[in-house]
Formats: C-alpha cells, sequence, structure tokens
C-alpha cells in the first residue's frame, strides 16, 4: 500500500510535470496551428541558465529562477522573430516549418553541447526540503510541480477564456486568414502566444534542473513529451493537453509494477503510435483539425 | 588509404539509404522520418540469420529485405488513414518504437551490448575480407540499388508515385489507387533499406542499437534535402557530402574531440535550416 | 436513352450548413447534362457526392443501375465515370504528355513488375494512343512541356484531355471553362466538348456559369439554389420560366 502510495505521489508529480509542457506546447501549437519545435531548444537554454545562475551567481534560487523565465522569454521570442517567422512566411508546407524549427532547435542544443558538454548539470543549493504527509514523503521541488501546474492551468485557462488576448488567439487559431481581415495583427499575436508557451515549458526546464538536472539533449527529450501529452490529449484542446500529460506521467510511473524500467520510453512511444494510428485525435481533441477534400 | 577505402564503403551504404528514402520523401511525398527503423530490422534480421542460422550472405540478405518490407505494413496501413502532415510524427513514432524494441529485447538482440562477431560476406564460395574486396561488394549492390530506383523513376507505378506527391486527390481521380500505390512505396524502400543494413552488419562484423536511431534517420534527411528531393544524382551528392563532412571535422586542428558531436550535429542542423529557408527542394531537387 | 448517372435524396451536410438538400439528379446517357447555379448552390458538393470524394448523410448514387454510394473514387472511374474539377489538379511538375499517360487505365493483364521496372515510354501503344488525345484537343506540340509551364487555358485542355484518357464513358466536367475569354470558349472549348459527346459517345455532366454555354450545348439543365433542385428540363423552357429568370438568368 504504501509502495501504491508513493508511486501515486511520483506519478502526479510527473504528470503534473508533463501537463506543463504539454499546456505550454499546446498554446505554441494552437495558435500557430503549426508544429513548431524551437521550445526543445529554448527549454535546453532555461535550464542551463538556471544552473548558471545557480552555480555561479550566489543568487537566491527562486531570483534565479525568475531571471531565467525572463531570459526564456527574450530567448523565445528572439527565435521567433529571427527564424520562425521567416520560416513561415516563406514555406507553405508544415513539413518544412517542422523540420526548419527542429534545426532550429538542433542548433541550439548543439551550442550548448560544444559549450558545456554533455554532463549532466544541476542547480542545487543545500538538501531537498522534504514534506512528509503521513507515510509518503515528497521533496519540496516535486510539491512546487504540482502546485504550479495547477496554477498554471487555471491561469491559462483564465488568460484564454477571459481577457481580450486570450479570444483574439483562439480566433486566430481557428482561422487566421479572417482575423487577418477582422484587423487582429495574427504575427503579433502568434508570438505573443508562443512566448507564453515557451514560458510554460521553461518553468519545467527550471523545475527539472533543480531537481534532476539538465544535459544538452533534455530539451528534445521534453519537447517529445509535450508532443505525446497534446497528441494524447487531443490536438486544439488546451484541457486535453493537461489531461494528456497527467495520463502519461501515471502511466510511465505505474508501469514501473509490471514493466521493467527500460520499457518506459518504449511503453510512451508506443502508446504515441497506437494513439495516432486509431485515435489521431486524442481524448478531448477538436474533430478533423485540418480535413482532406 | 585504408581510411578511404572506409569513407568510400560508408558512402556507398549510405547512398542505399538516402536513394531508398528518396522514393518515400522525393517521388511520393511522404516524410516517413523512420528509414533508420527499416535499416535496423534489417540489419538485426540478416545478422542473426548469419549468426544463429547459418544462413549465407545474399539469403540472409533477400531474407531481411522481405521481412522489412512486411514489416513496413505496420506503419504503412495506419499511416494511410491519417492525414499527411500526422506522417512525421507517426513515422517518428514508430523509429522510436522500433528503436527502443532493439534496445530493449534482450533475448533477440543483446541490446545496448549489440551483436558481435557476425560472419563476413561469402558469395559463391569468395570471402569478401578485405577492404577493397568489400567495397566491390558494395559498389555492385549499390550499383544494383540504383540502376532499380531509376527504373522505378522512369515507370507507370514512379509517375504514380510523383503525382501522389503532387496531389493525392487528382490521384483518385484518374482511376488509381492511392492506398495500394503508398503500401508498395514503403515497401520497396523498407526493403532497399534492409540491403544497407545487411552491408552495415557484416562490414563491422558488430551491430548496435544506436546505428539505428532517430539521429540516423535525420541524418538521412539532412542527406536527401540538400542533395535534392526526387533525384538520384541530388541523393548521391548529398550522400556524400553529408558523409564526407564530419570526416573533415577530425582535421580541424584545435577541435577537441569531445566536441565532434556537438560541432557535427550544428553543422547538419544549420544545413537543414539553411535549406528550409532559402531551398527546400535542395540543390539539384525537381520540385518543392 | 437510359439515365446513366442517378442520384436519389441525397442529403449532405457539413457541420450545421445543409449543403444538399433531398438531390435527385439524372444525367441521360450520350447526352450533355448542366448544372446550374449561384455560388454556394452547392454543384461542386453534389459533384464530390457523385465521384464519391463524400459520402451521402443520406440518399443513393446509381451508375449503370450500381449503387456506388460508398464505393472508393478510383473504382468509380474503373466503373467509367471520371470527373474533373474546378481547381485544375493537374501534376505540375510532369509533362502534358506524362499527364495524359498516367491518366489511361492500366492493362487487364498486364505484368506488374513491368509496372514497377518496365519505362513507360516503351509501352508504345499507350504513348500513341495517349499523342491522339493530346492531337483530339490541339495540345500535340506541347506534349513535352511541363504543365506548370502552359498557358492557362492549355492547362484548361490537359484537364479535359486527362478526363478522355481514363477512359470514362461519363464525364463529369467542374467549371472547365472557368476564366477562359469568349473566344477561347468558343473556338476551343465548345467544339471539343460537343465532339467528345457525338464523335465518342460520351456522356456530360457539366457545371457551368456561362450561361451561353449552357444553352448552346446542353440537352438537359438542373437547376440548384441552396442545396435544392429547384428546376430540370429543357433548357428553352426553362429560359421562359419567369420565376427562374429572376434567381438565375
Amino acid at each position: 500500500m504504501d509502495l501504491i502510495l508513493s508511486l501515486l505521489v511520483d506519478g502526479i508529480c510527473t504528470g503534473a510535470r508533463y501537463a506543463i509542457l504539454g499546456m505550454g506546447f499546446a498554446l505554441i501549437f494552437n495558435t500557430q496551428r503549426m508544429f513548431d519545435l524551437s521550445f526543445g531548444g529554448v527549454y535546453t537554454w532555461t535550464g542551463f541558465v538556471f544552473w548558471l545562475l545557480a552555480a555561479f551567481s550566489g543568487l537566491p534560487l527562486t531570483l534565479a529562477a525568475v531571471l531565467s523565465l525572463a531570459f526564456c522569454l527574450i530567448l523565445s521570442y528572439g527565435v521567433q522573430k529571427v527564424y520562425v517567422s521567416q520560416l513561415r512566411k516563406k514555406s507553405s508546407k508544415s513539413v518544412s516549418i517542422m523540420l526548419g524549427s527542429m534545426a532550429v532547435m538542433m542548433i541550439m542544443e548543439a551550442v550548448v553541447a560544444i559549450i558545456w558538454g554533455g554532463e549532466i548539470r544541476v542547480a542545487r543549493t543545500g538538501d531537498a526540503g522534504i514534506f512528509k504527509w503521513g507515510s509518503v514523503q515528497i521533496s519540496d521541488i516535486k510539491l512546487y510541480t504540482i502546485v504550479s501546474a495547477l496554477a498554471l492551468f487555471l491561469l491559462v485557462e483564465f488568460v484564454f477564456m477571459r481577457t481580450p488576448l486570450g479570444i483574439k488567439s483562439r480566433a486566430i487559431a481557428s482561422n487566421p486568414r479572417l482575423s487577418l481581415v477582422v484587423g487582429l495583427d495574427a504575427e503579433k499575436i502568434v508570438i505573443l502566444a508562443t512566448c507564453f508557451g515557451c514560458a510554460l515549458v521553461g518553468l519545467d526546464a527550471v523545475l527539472v534542473c533543480a531537481d534532476t538536472g539538465v544535459y544538452p539533449a533534455i530539451g528534445f527529450q521534453s519537447m517529445l513529451i509535450a508532443f505525446m501529452a497534446v497528441i494524447l490529449g487531443g490536438i486544439g484542446s488546451f484541457e486535453g493537453a493537461f489531461l494528456g500529460g497527467m495520463i502519461i506521467g501515471l502511466v510511465r510511473t505505474f508501469a514501473v509494477l509490471r514493466f521493467p524500467t527500460l520499457w518506459q520510453e518504449l511503453i510512451s512511444f508506443a502508446v504515441l503510435f497506437f494513439i495516432i494510428a486509431f485515435k489521431p485525435n486524442g481524448l478531448l481533441g477538436i474533430r478533423d483539425w485540418k480535413s482532406e477534400v | 588509404m585504408d581510411y578511404m577505402l572506409h569513407i568510400a564503403i560508408m558512402i556507398l551504404i549510405n547512398i542505399i539509404l538516402v536513394v531508398s528514402f528518396n522514393i518515400l520523401l522525393g517521388y511520393t511525398g511522404i516524410f516517413a522520418l523512420c528509414h533508420a527503423a527499416f535499416y535496423g530490422i534489417g540489419a538485426y534480421t540478416a545478422t542473426l540469420l548469419m549468426k544463429n542460422a547459418g544462413f549465407s550472405f545474399f539469403s540472409a540478405m533477400i531474407c531481411a529485405m522481405g521481412l522489412t518490407a512486411v514489416c513496413s505494413l505496420i506503419i504503412a496501413i495506419p499511416g494511410l488513414r491519417i492525414h499527411w502532415d500526422y506522417m512525421v510524427i507517426f513515422a517518428f513514432s514508430f523509429q522510436m518504437v522500433i528503436y527502443h524494441l532493439i534496445l530493449n529485447w534482450m533475448d533477440l538482440t543483446r541490446g545496448p551490448q549489440g551483436i558481435a562477431g557476425i560472419p563476413a560476406a561469402t558469395v559463391f564460395g569468395f570471402e569478401f575480407v578485405t577492404k577493397p574486396s568489400f567495397l566491390l561488394l558494395c559498389m555492385i549492390l549499390c550499383f544494383g540499388v540504383l540502376y532499380f530506383v531509376h527504373r522505378l523513376e522512369k515507370s507507370f507505378f514512379g509517375l504514380v508515385l510523383q503525382g501522389i506527391r503532387d496531389d493525392q486527390i487528382a490521384v483518385k481521380s484518374i482511376g488509381k489507387d492511392v492506398t495500394l500505390h503508398k503500401i508498395v512505396a514503403f515497401a520497396i524502400a523498407a526493403g532497399l533499406a534492409a540491403v544497407a543494413g545487411s552491408l552495415i552488419a557484416v562490414y563491422i562484423s558488430y551491430i548496435s542499437p544506436g546505428y539505428f536511431d532517430l539521429h540516423m534517420s535525420v541524418f538521412i534527411v539532412i542527406a536527401l534535402i540538400f542533395g535534392g528531393l526526387g533525384s538520384i544524382p541530388g541523393a548521391i551528392l548529398g550522400t556524400i557530402v553529408l558523409t564526407a563532412l564530419p570526416e573533415l571535422l577530425r582535421f580541424i586542428p584545435y577541435l577537441p574531440s569531445t566536441m565532434l558531436g556537438g560541432a557535427r550535429d550544428l553543422i547538419y542542423a544549420s544545413i537543414l535550416l539553411f535549406f528550409m529557408l532559402f531551398r527546400p527542394q535542395g540543390i539539384m531537387g525537381k520540385s518543392d | 436513352m437510359g439515365d446513366i448517372l442517378v442520384g436519389k435524396s441525397i442529403d449532405k451536410s457539413f457541420g450545421g450548413l445543409r449543403a444538399l438538400n433531398q438531390v435527385d439528379v439524372q444525367v441521360e446517357e450520350e447526352k450533355v447534362t448542366g448544372l446550374i447555379g449561384p455560388n454556394g448552390a452547392g454543384k461542386t458538393t453534389l459533384f464530390n457526392v457523385l465521384s464519391g470524394f463524400i459520402k451521402p448523410d443520406k440518399g443513393q448514387v446509381l451508375f449503370k443501375g450500381i449503387d456506388i454510394s460508398r464505393t472508393r473514387p478510383h473504382e468509380i472511374v474503373h466503373l467509367g465515370m471520371a470527373r474533373s474539377w474546378q481547381g485544375l489538379r493537374l501534376f505540375d511538375n510532369l509533362t502534358a504528355l506524362e499527364n495524359i499517360v498516367m491518366s489511361m487505365p492500366r492493362r487487364k493483364n498486364g505484368n506488374p513488375l513491368k509496372l514497377i521496372l518496365g519505362s513507360w515510354r516503351k509501352d508504345t501503344e499507350k504513348v500513341e494512343k495517349a499523342h491522339e488525345i493530346l492531337k483530339a484537343i490541339n495540345m500535340d506540340p506541347r506534349a513535352g512541356h511541363l504543365v506548370k509551364e502552359l498557358s492557362y487555358a492549355e492547362q484548361k485542355l490537359i484537364v479535359i484531355g486527362r478526363l478522355l484518357a481514363t477512359g470514362a464513358e461519363a464525364l463529369l466536367l467542374d467549371e472547365p471553362t472557368s476564366g477562359l475569354d469568349e473566344k477561347t470558349v468558343n473556338d476551343l472549348i465548345t467544339p471539343l466538348l460537343k465532339n467528345i459527346v457525338s464523335q465518342h459517345k460520351k456522356t456530360i455532366f457539366i457545371v457551368e456559369h456561362s450561361i451561353k454555354l449552357v444553352f448552346n450545348m446542353c440537352d438537359c439543365v438542373i437547376c440548384l439554389n441552396e442545396g435544392n433542385v429547384v428546376a430540370c428540363g429543357d433548357p428553352i423552357e426553362l429560359r421562359t420560366d419567369k420565376e427562374l429568370n429572376r434567381a438565375f438568368f
């Protein structure tokens, strides 16, 4: 029973992490309607910046985190402006954009690998604080993760549903050309939403850096998870991304009961494979976000 | 000299991969980001047949081609029902599943340890043990593959594939079964990738999952994009340049070897980005 | 002569929008039937349903007496009905000749390996036939040009040529003359279409906006408005109908 409980806590925490990633990507994807993978590179950089600040600047962790997030916003803005906007303008094919943004991510990660090498970097000062709750232990980082996920979910829901910016983003998501006609500056809003999404993703980078550490390829790995969360939850649905992330996190954690740990990756990808094959719209997805004839 | 032979052999093997991938991406327009998976299935099948069942090189290769082609159905059939854009992710998930399967299926593949001691290729009693002789074998097979794909390009089937790339719906409206064509294209591309798999297995006498991962699939993609989609000379050009490039890196005086991986990735990614931005059809490519 | 193509009580909705409402159509063999109506009336949707690209919510499509409501588009072409597209949908990166050759049906007893490995140029029978079709549409001199290099009018001719190449008896043409000037339409397209019916014994079902062409060519006209068939019959009779005149003409 203890095992189940601690697995549950772990699962929820992992799920929360994945939910944050999923929400971030959902924000980016729902507004752009294209697979922009560059946020993977932003993720790696944000994680490394946090590590650098935490390890070398002597600033308190929380401040370092905030600064890292600011950096994340600026970096993602830069990436969008310099590369991704160009990609979007120049190509009609979404595959080109996917590949190009993946190239941007690869470049960003390669630079990190060249400068700092492939070791895992953790931003830790002192021991982790542990909260005890009955027989269950949970580290402070994991608790923060869960709380952040929930808070972010509510925040983004609010922003998207209530504020003018959110409503405009959704309008653009459903019909980009129409929004241009109506007078919304689609490009600006897309960039803004993407940066916001990157910030969410960046938050996970900070949390992970403080927990288990970051390495150059982590942006790519996280990008994959964000992907899976969104596809499982359903393309076009923000709530779905949250749900998708949670489910993947829980499944991965509980899979340990039955399968060897090494199989976790295999299971995740197999799940992704089967979902795309048989239920591409995911759990809560909008029906046919792109139609044929 | 030995080193040059090695590069030449790798180029030939990679050409087979890139040219077979061209059938999917260049002709048919299917972005199957899983070609390394087919490469791997071919390699492991040939290896196991040669090592554990005593098959000769050619029979192992033929069987590997068949099995890989059949495995391509796993992705081809569900892949037909999903929208074009999804294909990349779907193929990617297939790639990852196959990779992790190879990695984890210890009983069959010995996982990360790989399989060593693969016997050299023997054809009609002649053992291709030395590098020059193996180069000859590679040249023969590579030429065979190139000729096959060249004939394919000029056939009715090839025309329809190119039609599918341009406009699937139009192809349906002229009475061609798009579904069947895609399945066959996948099977052919996968089967040819298995040829490369068989070759690499007997060349290095050792295979491990790391040769057949996403990195490799991406490499194949970049090589084709660089050289030109839909063009056999383009595929050859792209392969030569991209295989030779990282080797040139070794000669840069102050570059520490720890940075090689990152530097190589940086170059590949920059090439990819450049082409996506400025010339998506590649150097010698025919169309978008 | 019987009806080669029949649509019975076809319903089709997209979300909340009713595109086709209890639509009945009959297309007589070896005749030219016209389909007219304002933009958004549902003409292309009807074509899509008839040619198998969209499945109707309700109703049936019968071709030569066979129910093809659920048949796949390429199979319908094999049965003998082919359609063209408003947006051309030609293979831009292939030549005119290649576009025609591709559209020709496969040999019944052909060797599948030949399909994959044999150069199509060596199939002299097919290539000759393709050139004949190109000559019929006055495009033979341009056979080796890529379609994207051809002029718009020439591309419109290739569209018709492709239909002919399929060997189908019933041809559904979706606005074959849109975007062309009157001289081209009168000198090139109209005689060609008339020839197709008289000499090649085809049936034509044509969507058109040019009223002049419709009256010039059609034996029977169907008027569609907002998903409903509002009239159907001899063009001359319809011309004199006051109600229709107000709505359409």
